[in-house]
Order: C-alpha cells, then structure tokens, then sequence
C-alpha cells in the first residue's frame, strides 16, 4: 500500500504538485484573513470589556458548526468554490486568534499597564510597545493552533470542488483508490507538520533575541516572506481564474462523474483554443448554485437528476418530457447541449445468497422480506425527494432494518462482506459486473429516466458560439457498456480517470492520439 | 482633556512662587452616591523643591491623591492645579511625559532591556538617538548601576537593582516634579536603606521636587522635608517633621508617631 503510494505520487508529482500548490494558497488567504480579522477583533473586545463576552460566544459558536454543515450554509449566499472554503476556514480560524488575543492582553499585569499610561504613552503606543508585546507568546500559541487546524481543514474544500489535497483524498475515496487517499492525507499532515515546526523556529528566534529592534525585524522578515508567498501565489491564482477565456468545467465526486469531467475537458481542450480548468464538487446541489453564479461552465448531468433535483419538478420523469426540461432549463440560463447516449439509472441489488435465500426477483419481491434486510445507499439517495429512498420505501412499501450512509466508491465491498444486504446501484457502476451481487427489476417503473447530457451554461455558448458545433459531436458518444467498462478501469484496475478518458477519446476518434 | 502643554509652562514651572501642586478643595467618589469619601475637601499646596512624604494607613487615599496630579484620577469636585494650572486643562499625554512616575515596586517593562525600559519616555518623545544613548548612561550611574546592565533583562536583576532602574527610568526626561507611590516595595532593610540614601541624593543634586507615598513613618521622617498625615480620605497633619513628631495635631497622627523619634 505505502509503496503503491509512493509511486503514485512519483508518477502523477505535477497532479499533486497542483493540489499542493491549491492547498497552500487556500490556506495562506484563510490564515491570513483569520489573523487580521481576529486580532482586531481580539484588540478591540479587551479595550472595550463589555463586547467581550458576547464577541467570544459568537467565534465560539462559529467554530462549534460542523465544517461541512458551514459549507452547506455558504453556498447559496457565495456559491461553491474556493470563496466559499476561505471564509468558512476564516471563520473556524477566527477563535483562536480572537480568544488568545483578548486572553493575552487581558492577564497582563495591570501594574504595567498603569505604568506605561503613567508615563505617558498614547492608546496606540501603550498597544504596540506594551500590550501586544507581552501578549504575544499567548497569541502566537493561538496561531499556531490555528494554522495546523486550517491546514487540515483545507482539506474540506474538496467538497465544494475548490481544490487542495482533499481533492485527492475524495477522488481515491469514490474512486476506491487508497494509495490516492493515502498520498493526499500524508501530504495534508506533513503540509501542516512542516508549517507548524517552522513557527516554532520563528517563535523561538523572537523570544531568544534580546534587543527589540532584531525581534522587530525576525518578524517583519517573516511577516513579508509570507505575505511575498501568498501574493505570488494567489496572483497566479488569481490571473488564471480571470482568464476570460477559461472554461470551468466540473464534475460530481464519484467514478463516472470524473471520468465524464476528465472526457468533457480533454475533447474541449483538443478541440478548441480555450484553456480548461477542470474541477469537481460533491454533487448536484453543489454544481447548481456554482453553474447559475458563473463559477462553473460545464458538467455532465442526468435527465432525471435535472427534472426532480434542479427544477424540483413533481413526477417521475420520461424522456418524453425533454422539451419541457429544455425548456425549464433555458429560463434558468442553462442548455442541454447534448446527449451522450447511455442512461444511468438507479437499480436495486441484493446479495445473492441472500436474494436465492428469499428467491428474490422484483422490487416486490424484495419488499415482503425488506424488514429482515439491512439497506446501504449513498446520502444524497438516502435523502434525494422524488425518486430517493423514502419515495421508494412509500412505493412498494419497503421497510428495512436498517440503512447505512455509503460512499459510491465503497458499497460493493461493504455487500461483499456482508454489512448490508441491499444496495442502491448505478446502472453503469464498473464493479456491478464483477460483485457478487443481483440486480432486481423495478417492476413498477418507479425510477425515472438518467440519460446523461451535456450541461452548458447559456452565456458561455453565447460568448464561444463555436463550442455549440464542438459539443455537438459528442452526441450519443457512448452507451452504458462502454461506461460501465471505463467506470470498472478506474474502480477495478485502479487506472487513473485521466487516462482512461483519453484513451476513451483516442478510441472513438473524439482526438488525435 | 485640555490641550496646554507642559512646554508652554515652562516658565511657571520653575518660578519658585508658584506651588508645585494645589488642591483646592479636592473630593473624591469613587461610586457615585455611595456617599464614600476617598478624597475628602482636601485642600494644601506644595511648594517647588519640597520632599513631600504622604503617610497614613492603607486606605486613606495617598495613591489617590498623587494620581490627581497626572490625571490618572480625576477629583469628583474641586481643582488639582499643577505649576498653577488646572490639571484637566493640560493634555494629559503631554503632561505625564513630563512629571516623573514610579509605582509600587517600580514594575519594569519584562520585555525590554534595562536600557530600552530607562529610555521608554525619550523614544515616546521621539528624542535624537545620541542624545538617549548618552542620557541613559548619565541615568544608569545617577542611581548606583553602570553600562554594563543596559542589556540585561528586568528578570535578571535583583529586587534592589530593579528598583534602581525604576528610578533611572521615572528621571529619563528630566522631570521637574517626581511622583513616588510605595517605589521600595519588597526589598530588605539594608537594600531600602540604600536605595533611600540614592534617592535622598538625586532630590539634593537636582532639585526636582517629590511626592512620595510610604506607610514606613521612618522612612516618611528621614527622606521628607514635609509630612503630609491622611487618614480617611482627610489630611490630619500637613507640616515638617519636627512638627509631625513633636507636636501631632490630632489623636491619630500621636498614634501613628508613636516611638518615632527624628
Ligand atoms: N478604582 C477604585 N475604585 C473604587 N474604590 C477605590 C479605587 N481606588 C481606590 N479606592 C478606594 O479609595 C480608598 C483610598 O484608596 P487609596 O487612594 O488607594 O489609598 P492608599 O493609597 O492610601 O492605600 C480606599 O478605600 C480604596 O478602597
Ligand atoms: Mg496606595
């Protein structure tokens, strides 16, 4: 495992390089910000005692919500993307400093302070030569803290697609691939390892060196070194994202969806002049918020997702409602460009002794014998209004024993051994072939239609008319073998979704070899 | 907060009929409406050169009454007037620059040097680097050290030489009047006697005029050339020594002198 670790990250060193180089600078805004916010916050609550308290509870309840719920909450306000992971790691990051400010500054031994007004001194030199001086060791303790703290929870930002280590931690968790997962925590601990040990040498510099005006300069020095990082590498950042001619495409965060990312940004980039950033999210109610902001120009969608999910539309959908999902889409600002050919469906699977045990066939079938079954599905399904799991217990009027929140990635080895009984499957899923599981049939037609489509937001066309064409030519590119013979390379064989979508392209003759 | 700096007093400042400090019936409350008295219609003048010692159990309002003249405290009613001029009408920044401070235990600045903590009212004045370098070496002998404390650290001087410095440090810009609340705090008696000889010393070679807070009666007889007796909030006694000693002019003040001899 280590070994397979240590290999994947020699062979994909720029894919990680990318992820580093994200990380830091997600991190280095968040910390930034954080500090500033917070040590004015800290300044100002110890002079003016009574917004103490009240302040303090606020950054402690800020820093109580739980990291993905804060994510969740932003998102309809800033959209998904890196914004979005800046403020809310600013905000966890904000108590530490804010609480260890105030503490500093507030056990300073009155007889100093009195001293130092007795003398003389101005508000704002009784701060900077008396206050923040002697609290700084209570301060820097904080930041340290807090650093380490945001550079593990940068990791987070993966979810809402804006990028960092925890980008490779989530694709190797949906993609099965532990070295992946490996490669991207061990990165994340030794990013923050590193980063904390460096503080403590700063730290140590500050407190050994006697005269004020060195110490001054030990921190200025730093001080400009960091700010020099983040500038440079938030410039870059910065430039590429305005980069009127960049085109976002995303994904959500499982097998297919990245597969998909990757096809739909190696053919746009192949086939036209535009640079492509290619980044993916956790799911739909993600993407949706960030495609109707402008923070994404393209993904790859499901008819049936887009009907109950999007447009929260009542009903189960058929294709032959597309021109009124067209249609609902246009006024959103948003265009089905194509249909890629292949459905992606939800099915139900039991284990197979289980499913000989109870000679199981249909959904009723399974049914009748649901409250002696344990049901695994991912969240999204568990919660989904329409066609998720609720509406399919109403349905047949299924009942289990229990359900389990699972990955994509991780629901075949969690049947095979027997953990579950039942689980929620896609019609494409590459490890279906191989798992030792059956597929029932939706005797009642319950789930909709999932052909999956080519999701394009209306400005970008209007600005790129040629990409209309360019898009075009991916209509009914593939069916669900073939997708389901990509998804079981990466899930299977461990192959990277990179490679398989260009070989994929290369194949169907979509690029040039 | 006024606007009158200590510079445009100069002249009043060292005219010798002008008083030093006048209270002029000086009340202080620190709760509003509690009716309790900290300062009670205080009213007396010292005059410039005078060594004023404030004795009196704790309590009786002697820190009170010395941070009126920095306006660290502000009287409830009544005028505090410093070189003739009411205290409220300087700008207190300015002001405190210019009256020397040392408090109970002389509290060094932990994170400077010894030189850095003697020169911290120069470089709030933004003086000439030369002219605080050659200032703090006049200043660290003044009180008994030499240059080579200047870089330690207030951690690693003993009790005595920390209260040297505190000293050194109240001198830095030359004060015309020096404030001294309880300055020899814990030291022992042959560090006291020391550090009493020191300041006794300073007060003959400069001339500045002190007030100086102790509830050590025999420290208040040997250094004051007046003692002024608070108890309550009120002034017992305000008179030299020999007078105090000799003839006390009330109860309490025969009970705090007694056994005290000059
Ligand atoms: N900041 C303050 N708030 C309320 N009461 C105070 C304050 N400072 C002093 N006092 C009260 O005023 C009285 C005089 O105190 P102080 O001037 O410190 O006396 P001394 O210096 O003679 O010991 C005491 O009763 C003390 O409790
Ligand atoms: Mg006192």
């Amino acid at each position: 495992m280590l070994t397979d670790a240590v290999n994947l990250l020699f062979e994909r060193s720029d894919f990680f390089f990318e992820l580093f180089v994200q990380h830091m600078v997600i991190s280095l805004i968040s910390i930034f910000f954080a500090c500033v916010i917070g040590l004015v916050l800290g300044i100002l609550i110890s002079e003016k005692m009574g917004a103490a308290k009240p302040t303090l509870s606020v950054v402690n309840f800020l820093y109580t919500i739980p990291s993905l719920a804060l994510l969740g909450l932003l998102i309809p306000f800033t959209g998904a993307g890196q914004t979005t992971a800046i403020i809310a790691l600013t905000a966890y990051g904000l108590l530490p400093i804010v609480k260890n400010t105030h503490t500093g500054i507030c056990n300073i031994n009155p007889a100093i302070i009195e001293a130092a007004r007795g003398m003389g001194s101005t508000r704002w030199q009784m701060l900077f030569k008396i206050k923040l001086p002697l609290a700084f060791p209570v301060i820097m303790s904080g930041f340290r803290n807090m650093v380490t703290m945001t550079i593990s929870l940068t990791s987070i930002a993966a979810y809402i697609g804006a990028g960092g280590l925890g980008t490779a931690i989530f694709r190797g968790i949906s993609t099965n691939n532990m070295a992946m997962v490996l490669v991207g925590s061990i990165l994340t601990a030794l990013l923050a390892v590193a980063v904390d040990l460096l503080l403590g040498v700063v730290e140590r510099r500050v407190r050994r060196q006697r005269s004020e005006r060195s110490r001054r300069h030990t921190l200025i020095g730093f001080g400009v070194a960091v700010l020099a990082v983040i500038a440079l590498i938030g410039g870059t950042a910065f430039s590429s994202m305005q980069q009127q001619d960049t085109i976002r495409v995303t994904s959500k965060a499982f097998t297919e969806q990245l597969v998909m990312g990757e096809i739909l940004s190696q053919y746009v980039d192949e086939n036209t002049d535009y640079n492509i950033e290619l980044t993916s999210a956790a799911g739909t109610s993600t993407i949706q918020p960030g495609l109707e902001s402008g923070e994404y120009d393209m993904y790859v969608e499901y008819t049936g997702t887009g009907w109950a999910e999007v447009l929260h539309n009542e009903g189960v959908y058929q294709e032959d409602q597309f021109e009124d999902l067209q249609a609902q889409y246009n006024s959103k600002g948003i265009t089905w460009t194509s249909m890629l050919g292949y459905e992606n469906t939800y099915g139900i699977a039991v284990r197979t002794d289980v499913a000989e045990q109870y000679n199981l066939k249909t959904y009723s079938d399974l049914a009748a014998v649901s409250s002696e079954l344990k049901f695994g599905g991912n969240p999204e399904f568990l919660e989904r209004q329409g066609d998720g799991y609720s509406a399919l217990c109403e349905e047949y009027g299924m009942e289990f024993a229990s359900t389990i929140d699972l990955d994509t990635g991780l629901k075949y080895n969690t049947i095979n051994a027997g953990e579950v009984d039942v689980i929620e499957i896609f019609t494409t899923d590459g490890q279906l072939g191989s798992a030792d599981v059956v597929v029932l049939e939706d005797d009642r037609n319950f789930f909709p239609s999932y052909q999956a489509g080519v999701v394009v937001r209306q400005e970008v066309l209007d600005r790129h008319p040629d990409l209309n064409e360019v898009l075009a030519r991916l209509n009914d590119c593939l069916d669900e073998t073939t997708m389901a013979e990509l998804n079981n390379r990466v899930d299977s064989n461990g192959e990277d979704p990179e490679t398989v979508a260009h070989d994929f392209l290369v194949s169907a003759g979509l690029i040039e070899g | 907060m006024g606007t009158l700096t200590f510079e445009e007093i100069k002249a009043d400042a060292i005219d010798p009929s002008i008083p030093a400090i006048e209270y002029d019936h000086v009340s202080k409350e620190y709760e509003k409406g509690s009716g309790v008295l900290a300062l009670d219609d205080l009213t007396l003048s010292i005059q410039q050169g005078e060594f004023v010692m404030l004795v009196g159990s704790s309590g009786g309002g002697k820190t009170t009454m010395m941070k009126m003249v920095n306006g660290l405290i502000e009287p409830t009613s009544g005028v505090v007037k410093v070189a003739g001029h009411n205290v409220q009408d300087f700008d207190l920044i300015n002001l405190r620059r210019h009256i020397g401070y040392s408090i109970q235990g002389s509290v060094l600045f932990p994170h400077m040097s010894v030189a850095n903590n003697i020169a911290y009212v120069m470089k709030l004045e933004k003086a000439d680097k030369a002219f605080i370098k050659e200032r703090v070496h006049t200043l660290i002998e003044m009180v008994g050290l030499d240059d080579s404390y200047l870089k330690k650290f207030p951690h690693e001087l003993s009790g005595g030489q920390q209260q040297r410095v505190g000293i050194a440090r109240a001198l830095a810009n030359q004060p015309r009047l020096l404030l001294m609340d309880e300055p020899f705090g814990a030291v022992d008696t042959i560090t006291r006697t020391s550090l009493q000889d020191e300041i006794l010393h300073i007060y003959r070679e400069t001339g500045v005029t002190i007030v100086f807070v102790t509830h050590d009666v025999g420290e208040a007889l040997k250094l004051g050339t007046k003692l002024c007796v608070l108890d309550k909030g009120k002034v017992e006694q305000f008179d030299s020594p020999e007078a105090v000693v000799n003839n006390p002019a009330t109860p309490y003040v025969e009970r705090l002198m007694a056994g005290h001899r000059l």
